[in-house]
């Protein structure tokens, strides 16, 4: 026997039902724009029909449906584009580091500029082959000087510049690491807030979102490896080491190391370093360390092997006074970043030896030290501008390559980020035919109800027992 | 493939900000008329660029010592010739003295010219060329000749056979200088020859006068001649060096143009090109904010 007010509850759960789809269809809506949001979708099924086998079963045709429910908000997402956009997002950061180090120091030399170090070294060897020609003169003394002097300054700050942009770099790794330490925290809350909400059986799609747009950040700074429990909780792991554990979450340390005074990755309460291959982090620590460093340490053993060849070559010779020559440049120098006239040349311009001979007409050794410029230097087994356009010319050569690859990686996140968009992002002319559709439900559910009232009307008022 | 408003908004900003890149790229080349402005914009051309502007440094550094060179040169020279003309004089002066018919007062007379001679070859051989005497060798600091005695019955050298030599071509040098020990300060030069000349005259020996006097001016002549001689040598020299060194520099300068300069035409080109691109991408970002589903529906 059929219920009286069955139709009711059918209408009922279909009204009910679609409100809920349009209130879906309107959170899509408001959420079109909002980065990271992944659109979600009404699951309608039909509720369990009626009857149940049972001894009370009755002996008409079944079963009856009894209407739609809601069944689940399904949040329509790609976990492989996910996995794959992080990786991406993960060597765009390295890529980015990387170029953002090489530009800057493509800047820095300005070359082929007229105030590049190349042009330095050409006056300087300039102003030897003038000596040469007048030995006696102060004025050509004086432009030797002067020359060296330039180079000097020209090498040291250069060599300062870099360093600074080195602890630039170092500073920049240490506000990652408080930056990365951060996402960690607030991962873990979200997980522990995610875990409730599946607890009693809901899908936490909106923090869902929310824990992505973090693991995204997170992918940009570091690689990460995420590991989905079957709770929607994340294991986020770094190097092989568990940045967020699905109970609570580990903190990087950035200590300065005694031994380079520059910060070192460490797990905070372990004594174990940090293993990054992609990422910002990775990317910084690879500025500092490879490419600073390198560069500095072209410009050390140029700037050493300059020193000792000069400086052997002006020894050779004699000064103004008819005395044995000292050091041109001052012989106690550690790099780039300290070299610098010898104190008797900066005192006093005859101590110059441009004479081989010792009489103040002979111009030989400056001769001879301006002929240094075509001779390979024992330390860096070429010339030294050899050396230097060698050095210049890798950079170009590393700088293009970052470019080129940093484009490739836009390119990349690019066709990712449309893949996702197309699988998860909102499209506004589909909610509204969702709208429609909606819509039109509901009237035909209202309508439903309109023809079982009408039905109760005629049962209840024509054959009324109060009539 | 669902499209959705985000992704054609992205990928339109991409175009966009692409076709600006590209836009910003020509306009540098074009303002800086160069194509190389960083060493990432060509990594193997920068060695080159680099190299050719050493090049063409030190071309103009040899130049320069070319045309220093050949000013000491041309003031030695003048100095050599002046010399010569003394000798010639200085020869006539032998002669005349030699003659039965002058007289022991007119060869005093010629022995005064011949004083004279001598503090005009003290003149010459102490020649400077800014602030350098041209014949002291590499002590050329101070005066190299002097005379002892007078009227001059001797002369002192204070310079040395030191060479002065300049760099004129990558890696050879040549001497400018004449060496003023073996020209006049020899036992058989000039102030020697005109010495005696003037002590034979004095003395009246005929001679001598006529026979080893005259011989001695001739060598002593014959030795400024050759320094002459020399002289004319490394100034063709020189003059070779130059006429290589200034081919050598306008290669270079070509090559460099060639390197480093934005060919004009084609920065043009491409500039209007991406120009069309930027234009044609704001074009379809004027399209895409035009009606949707939501404006249809009612």
């Amino acid at each position: 026997m059929r219920s009286t007010f069955f139709g009711l509850e059918t209408a009922r759960r279909a009204l009910s039902a679609s409100q809920r789809a349009l209130d879906i269809a309107g959170h899509n809506i408001a959420n079109a724009n909002a980065p990271g949001y992944t659109r979600q979708q009404a699951v309608l099924a039909a509720t369990d029909p009626y009857t149940l086998p049972s001894y009370a079963h009755l002996r008409s045709a079944g079963q009856v449906g009894t209407g739609v429910e809601v069944a689940e908000v399904r949040r329509i997402q790609c976990a492989l584009l996910a996995a794959q956009s992080r990786q991406v997002a993960s060597e765009s950061g390295t890529w980015a580091s990387r170029q953002e180090a090489l530009s800057r120091l493509e800047a820095l030399l300005n070359e082929p500029g007229e105030s590049g170090m190349h042009s330095l070294f050409d006056a300087f060897w300039g102003s030897w082959h003038a000596l040469s020609t007048y030995p006696a003169d102060s004025a050509l003394r004086a432009g030797c000087r002067s020359a060296g002097s330039s180079l000097c300054d020209g090498l040291r700050r250069l060599a300062q510049q870099v360093e600074s942009m080195q602890t630039s770099a170092d500073d920049s790794l240490a506000a990652e690491v408080v930056a990365v330490n951060s996402l960690a925290r607030r991962l873990d809350e979200l997980n522990r807030q995610i875990r409730s909400v599946v607890q009693i059986g809901d899908n936490p799609n909106d923090l869902l979102d929310q824990r992505d747009v973090l693991l995204a950040e997170l992918s940009a700074a570091t690689d990460i490896h995420v590991h989905e429990h079957a709770d929607a909780t994340v294991t986020v792991t770094v190097g092989g080491f568990e940045l967020v554990q699905q109970f609570g979450c580990n903190q990087l340390e950035a200590a300065v190391d005694p031994a380079t005074g520059f910060r070192k990755l460490t797990w905070a309460g372990f004594d174990l370093p940090v293993v990054l291959s992609d990422g910002r982090l990775a990317g910084l620590s690879e500025m500092r360390d490879v490419i600073y460093g390198g560069f500095l340490s072209d410009l050390d053993r140029l700037a050493s092997g300059l020193v000792a060849a000069v400086n052997e070559a002006h020894q050779l010779g004699f000064d103004a006074n008819g005395l044995p020559g000292a050091e041109f440049f001052d012989p106690s120098l550690t790099g780039a970043k300290d070299i610098r006239l010898g104190a008797g040349v900066l005192a006093d311009l005859d101590a110059i030896a441009a004479s081989a001979s010792g009489d103040p007409g002979d111009g030989a050794n400056a001769m001879a030290i301006a002929r240094l410029e075509e001779q390979v230097i024992a330390g860096l087994g070429m010339t030294l501008s050899d050396f230097y356009r060698g050095v210049v010319s890798s950079l170009g050569v590393e700088s293009r390559e970052a470019d080129r690859a940093l484009n490739t990686q836009e390119l990349l996140a690019r066709q990712i980020s449309n893949q996702r968009a197309a699988e998860s992002g909102v499209s506004l002319d589909e909610e509204m035919v969702r709208l429609m559709e909606h819509q039109h439900a509901y009237t035909a559910a209202a309508r439903l109800l309109n023809v079982m009232d009408e039905m109760l009307v005629t049962l209840i008022e024509r054959l009324g027992a109060g009539r | 493939m669902r499209v959705t408003w985000g992704m054609m908004v992205d990928n339109l900003l991409a175009g966009m900000s692409g076709a600006a890149a590209r836009i910003q790229r020509y306009q540098t080349e074009l303002a800086t008329g160069k194509r190389v402005n960083r060493p990432s914009d060509d990594p193997t051309g920068i060695g080159r660029i680099l190299s050719l502007r050493s090049g063409i440094e030190r071309t103009k550094t040899y130049l320069a010592n070319i045309s220093q060179a050949q000013e000491w040169m041309t003031v030695s020279e003048t100095a050599l010739q002046r010399a010569n003309d003394i000798l010639a004089l200085a020869k006539e002066c032998a002669q005349r003295g030699a003659s039965d018919v002058v007289t022991q007062e007119g060869r005093q007379a010629i022995a005064r010219e011949v004083n004279g001679l001598l503090d005009e070859l003290l003149a010459l051989t102490n020649t400077k060329y800014l602030g350098r005497y041209v014949f002291a060798g590499t002590a050329n600091a101070a005066a190299p000749f002097a005379f002892t005695g007078d009227p001059p019955s001797g002369w002192t050298f204070a310079g040395n056979a030191g060479e002065i030599r300049w760099e004129i071509e990558p890696g050879s040098d040549l001497a400018v200088n004449i060496m003023g020990e073996g020209v006049f300060d020899a036992p058989d030069g000039a102030f020697a020859a005109l010495i005696r000349l003037r002590d034979d005259l004095l003395a009246g020996n005929i001679e001598a006068l006529g026979g080893d006097d005259l011989q001695l001016v001739n060598g002593a002549q014959t030795l400024v001649l050759n320094a002459l001689g020399d002289l004319g040598a490394r100034g063709r020299r020189l003059e070779q060096a130059r006429s290589g060194l200034e081919g050598l520099r306008q290669a270079f300068l070509e090559n460099l143009s060639g390197y480093e300069d934005t060919d004009v035409a084609e920065a043009i080109l491409n500039l209007e090109m991406a120009e069309s691109a930027y234009t044609a991408a704001q074009g379809v970002a004027a399209r895409l904010v035009r009606a949707t589903l939501v404006d249809l529906l009612r």
